[in-house]
Protein backbone atom coordinates (compact mmCIF):
# COMPACT_ATOMS: atom_id res chain seq x y z
CA UNK A 1 0.00 0.00 0.00
CA UNK A 2 1.64 3.18 -0.95
CA UNK A 3 -0.62 5.75 1.46
CA UNK A 4 1.36 7.64 2.98
CA UNK A 5 0.14 10.25 6.11
CA UNK A 6 1.81 13.22 6.74
CA UNK A 7 0.55 14.87 10.22
CA UNK A 8 1.75 18.32 10.00
CA UNK A 9 3.51 19.46 13.21
CA UNK A 10 5.13 22.03 12.89
CA UNK A 11 7.67 22.18 15.65
CA UNK A 12 9.31 19.54 15.57
CA UNK A 13 12.53 19.26 17.75
CA UNK A 14 13.11 20.90 21.32
CA UNK A 15 16.86 21.35 22.59
CA UNK A 16 17.99 22.12 26.01
CA UNK A 17 17.80 25.74 27.17
CA UNK A 18 20.98 27.58 26.90
CA UNK A 19 22.27 29.88 29.29
CA UNK A 20 20.93 33.24 28.81
CA UNK A 21 22.36 36.40 28.16
CA UNK A 22 21.64 39.50 31.29
CA UNK A 23 18.15 40.68 28.84
CA UNK A 24 16.74 39.11 26.30
CA UNK A 25 14.31 40.32 23.90
CA UNK A 26 11.75 38.50 22.50
CA UNK A 27 8.83 39.47 19.97
CA UNK A 28 5.94 37.47 19.51
CA UNK A 29 4.99 35.44 16.28
CA UNK A 30 1.48 34.75 17.41
CA UNK A 31 -0.70 33.26 20.36
CA UNK A 32 -2.66 31.30 21.32
CA UNK A 33 -5.06 31.44 24.39
CA UNK A 34 -6.83 28.63 27.07
CA UNK A 35 -10.29 29.17 26.82
CA UNK A 36 -13.20 26.67 28.10
CA UNK A 37 -10.75 24.70 29.71
CA UNK A 38 -8.82 23.81 26.46
CA UNK A 39 -5.96 25.58 23.92
CA UNK A 40 -6.88 26.89 21.09
CA UNK A 41 -5.40 24.81 18.52
CA UNK A 42 -5.23 27.57 15.82
CA UNK A 43 -2.67 30.23 16.44
CA UNK A 44 -3.10 34.02 15.43
CA UNK A 45 -0.52 35.08 13.72
CA UNK A 46 0.76 38.68 15.58
CA UNK A 47 3.77 40.75 16.15
CA UNK A 48 2.13 42.89 18.49
CA UNK A 49 3.62 41.46 22.00
CA UNK A 50 6.94 41.61 23.01
CA UNK A 51 9.34 40.34 26.13
CA UNK A 52 12.29 41.53 27.89
CA UNK A 53 13.84 39.07 30.28
CA UNK A 54 16.44 41.23 32.26
CA UNK A 55 18.27 38.54 34.83
CA UNK A 56 20.49 41.15 36.03
CA UNK A 57 17.57 43.49 37.14
CA UNK A 58 15.47 41.07 37.96
CA UNK A 59 12.94 42.00 36.49
CA UNK A 60 10.37 41.33 33.19
CA UNK A 61 8.89 43.58 30.97
CA UNK A 62 5.88 43.14 28.77
CA UNK A 63 4.74 45.37 25.97
CA UNK A 64 2.04 45.22 23.77
CA UNK A 65 1.03 47.52 20.79
CA UNK A 66 -2.39 48.05 22.34
CA UNK A 67 -3.04 46.26 25.35
CA UNK A 68 -0.83 48.23 28.90
CA UNK A 69 2.29 47.56 29.61
CA UNK A 70 3.54 45.65 32.77
CA UNK A 71 6.37 45.31 34.72
CA UNK A 72 7.47 42.51 36.68
CA UNK A 73 9.57 41.61 39.38
CA UNK A 74 10.94 38.29 39.48
CA UNK A 75 10.16 36.49 42.82
CA UNK A 76 12.43 33.33 41.87
CA UNK A 77 12.49 31.18 39.00
CA UNK A 78 12.73 27.06 38.82
CA UNK A 79 14.14 24.65 36.08
CA UNK A 80 10.79 22.50 35.17
CA UNK A 81 9.65 20.27 32.39
CA UNK A 82 6.55 20.19 30.36
CA UNK A 83 3.98 17.23 30.11
CA UNK A 84 5.75 15.81 26.99
CA UNK A 85 9.29 16.39 29.11
CA UNK A 86 10.74 19.71 27.49
CA UNK A 87 12.90 21.72 29.65
CA UNK A 88 10.93 25.07 30.74
CA UNK A 89 11.58 27.50 33.02
CA UNK A 90 8.97 29.04 35.59
CA UNK A 91 9.22 32.36 36.75
CA UNK A 92 7.33 33.77 39.43
CA UNK A 93 6.81 37.38 39.23
CA UNK A 94 4.97 40.26 41.25
CA UNK A 95 3.52 43.47 39.13
CA UNK A 96 4.78 45.53 41.74
CA UNK A 97 2.05 48.41 40.40
CA UNK A 98 -0.70 46.49 41.85
CA UNK A 99 0.90 43.32 43.62
CA UNK A 100 -0.67 40.69 40.76
CA UNK A 101 0.98 37.64 40.87
CA UNK A 102 2.12 36.42 37.31
CA UNK A 103 3.68 33.07 36.47
CA UNK A 104 5.57 33.02 33.21
CA UNK A 105 7.00 29.36 31.37
CA UNK A 106 9.29 30.10 28.97
CA UNK A 107 10.56 27.00 26.86
CA UNK A 108 12.73 27.42 23.42
CA UNK A 109 11.38 25.60 20.14
CA UNK A 110 13.77 24.56 17.20
CA UNK A 111 12.53 24.22 14.12
CA UNK A 112 14.76 22.20 11.26
CA UNK A 113 13.53 23.06 7.81
CA UNK A 114 15.43 21.92 4.39
CA UNK A 115 19.07 23.28 5.88
CA UNK A 116 18.06 25.78 8.11
CA UNK A 117 17.12 25.21 12.00
CA UNK A 118 15.25 28.40 13.55
CA UNK A 119 15.09 29.03 16.95
CA UNK A 120 11.67 29.77 18.55
CA UNK A 121 10.85 30.55 22.67
CA UNK A 122 6.93 29.92 23.74
CA UNK A 123 6.33 31.87 26.73
CA UNK A 124 3.27 30.87 28.47
CA UNK A 125 1.74 33.70 30.65
CA UNK A 126 -0.56 33.68 33.32
CA UNK A 127 -2.47 36.14 35.55
CA UNK A 128 -5.19 36.93 37.07
CA UNK A 129 -7.16 37.78 33.90
CA UNK A 130 -5.68 35.58 31.41
CA UNK A 131 -3.45 32.17 30.22
CA UNK A 132 -2.21 32.78 27.01
CA UNK A 133 0.74 31.47 24.89
CA UNK A 134 2.97 33.56 22.57
CA UNK A 135 5.73 32.09 20.20
CA UNK A 136 8.07 34.39 20.05
CA UNK A 137 11.83 34.73 18.50
CA UNK A 138 14.55 37.16 19.37
CA UNK A 139 14.38 40.91 18.72
CA UNK A 140 16.95 41.78 15.97
CA UNK B 1 -0.51 47.49 -5.03
CA UNK B 2 1.09 45.91 -1.10
CA UNK B 3 4.55 46.27 -1.32
CA UNK B 4 5.10 44.58 2.17
CA UNK B 5 4.16 41.30 0.38
CA UNK B 6 6.54 38.73 1.63
CA UNK B 7 6.89 35.34 1.16
CA UNK B 8 6.86 33.34 3.91
CA UNK B 9 5.52 34.28 7.91
CA UNK B 10 7.38 32.76 10.79
CA UNK B 11 6.49 28.94 12.02
CA UNK B 12 3.32 28.93 14.44
CA UNK B 13 2.75 25.49 16.13
CA UNK B 14 -0.25 23.58 14.00
CA UNK B 15 -0.39 20.02 15.12
CA UNK B 16 -3.92 18.89 13.70
CA UNK B 17 -3.51 18.94 10.42
CA UNK B 18 -2.92 16.09 8.25
CA UNK B 19 -2.12 14.95 5.11
CA UNK B 20 -2.79 12.19 3.10
CA UNK B 21 -1.35 10.89 -0.39
CA UNK B 22 -2.98 7.44 -1.71
CA UNK B 23 -0.79 6.86 -4.40
CA UNK B 24 -2.96 3.67 -4.86
CA UNK B 25 -6.00 5.41 -5.67
CA UNK B 26 -4.53 8.53 -6.68
CA UNK B 27 -6.06 10.38 -4.27
CA UNK B 28 -5.10 12.96 -1.62
CA UNK B 29 -6.65 15.17 1.22
CA UNK B 30 -5.74 17.78 3.77
CA UNK B 31 -7.65 18.12 6.74
CA UNK B 32 -7.18 20.52 9.70
CA UNK B 33 -10.30 20.61 11.91
CA UNK B 34 -8.34 23.71 13.72
CA UNK B 35 -8.45 25.57 10.36
CA UNK B 36 -11.90 24.24 9.25
CA UNK B 37 -9.93 23.04 6.39
CA UNK B 38 -11.21 19.74 4.41
CA UNK B 39 -9.37 19.51 1.04
CA UNK B 40 -9.97 15.98 -1.36
CA UNK B 41 -8.29 15.54 -4.33
CA UNK B 42 -7.65 13.73 -7.09
CA UNK B 43 -4.20 13.29 -8.24
CA UNK B 44 -3.30 13.91 -11.91
CA UNK B 45 -0.38 13.29 -12.10
CA UNK B 46 3.08 13.06 -10.29
CA UNK B 47 6.52 13.94 -10.54
CA UNK B 48 9.79 13.12 -8.49
CA UNK B 49 12.98 15.10 -8.89
CA UNK B 50 16.20 16.01 -6.63
CA UNK B 51 15.88 19.65 -5.40
CA UNK B 52 19.31 19.83 -4.00
CA UNK B 53 21.66 17.20 -3.22
CA UNK B 54 20.06 14.77 -0.66
CA UNK B 55 16.43 16.55 -0.69
CA UNK B 56 13.78 14.54 -2.85
CA UNK B 57 11.18 16.91 -4.14
CA UNK B 58 7.87 14.72 -4.82
CA UNK B 59 5.15 16.79 -6.84
CA UNK B 60 1.25 16.01 -6.75
CA UNK B 61 -0.55 17.49 -9.27
CA UNK B 62 -3.78 17.39 -8.01
CA UNK B 63 -7.51 18.67 -8.77
CA UNK B 64 -10.12 19.33 -6.08
CA UNK B 65 -13.11 16.98 -6.14
CA UNK B 66 -15.53 18.48 -3.16
CA UNK B 67 -18.63 19.88 -4.58
CA UNK B 68 -18.19 23.62 -5.12
CA UNK B 69 -14.61 24.35 -6.05
CA UNK B 70 -15.23 22.98 -10.00
CA UNK B 71 -12.45 21.07 -10.44
CA UNK B 72 -9.87 23.78 -8.38
CA UNK B 73 -6.41 23.12 -9.05
CA UNK B 74 -3.19 22.55 -6.54
CA UNK B 75 -0.20 21.34 -6.31
CA UNK B 76 1.43 19.30 -3.54
CA UNK B 77 5.42 19.35 -3.66
CA UNK B 78 6.87 17.23 -0.81
CA UNK B 79 10.58 18.13 -0.20
CA UNK B 80 12.19 14.97 1.95
CA UNK B 81 15.62 15.21 3.56
CA UNK B 82 17.50 14.31 6.73
CA UNK B 83 17.79 15.92 9.39
CA UNK B 84 21.81 16.49 10.50
CA UNK B 85 23.23 16.24 14.33
CA UNK B 86 20.80 13.26 14.38
CA UNK B 87 22.36 9.75 15.23
CA UNK B 88 19.38 7.99 14.18
CA UNK B 89 18.61 8.64 10.41
CA UNK B 90 15.20 11.19 10.55
CA UNK B 91 13.12 11.91 7.34
CA UNK B 92 11.83 15.16 7.59
CA UNK B 93 9.13 16.78 5.19
CA UNK B 94 8.40 20.05 3.77
CA UNK B 95 5.03 20.40 2.11
CA UNK B 96 3.96 23.20 0.12
CA UNK B 97 0.14 23.51 -1.05
CA UNK B 98 -0.15 25.74 -3.88
CA UNK B 99 -3.22 27.28 -5.35
CA UNK B 100 -3.77 29.68 -8.53
CA UNK B 101 -3.62 32.37 -5.58
CA UNK B 102 -2.09 31.37 -2.72
CA UNK B 103 0.67 28.73 -1.40
CA UNK B 104 0.78 27.93 2.13
CA UNK B 105 3.83 26.00 3.44
CA UNK B 106 3.76 23.06 6.36
CA UNK B 107 6.32 21.29 8.15
CA UNK B 108 5.45 17.39 8.70
CA UNK B 109 6.62 13.77 10.07
CA UNK B 110 5.80 10.55 8.33
CA UNK B 111 2.89 8.57 9.83
CA UNK B 112 2.91 4.62 8.91
CA UNK B 113 -0.84 4.33 8.09
CA UNK B 114 -2.73 2.55 10.73
CA UNK B 115 -4.10 -0.42 8.69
Amino acid sequence: MYRLYFFTIVLLSITSINAMAQADNYVSTGYCRFRQGVWEKEWVQSSDASFIINHDSGEIRFDHTTWASHSLKIDRSENSQTEEGVPLIIYYCTEPANGDKWELRFNEWTVFDEAIYYNYYQIEIKNPYSLMRFMTKKAD
Amino acid sequence: MNDNWKPWSDWLPMTDGQFLIDRDNMRASLDSDSWGTHINMQIDSTAESMAAQGITLFTFYCSSLDAGYDRKQYNIEILAYKKPDVSEVQYQYTIYLTDLYSSTKFLARYEEPSE
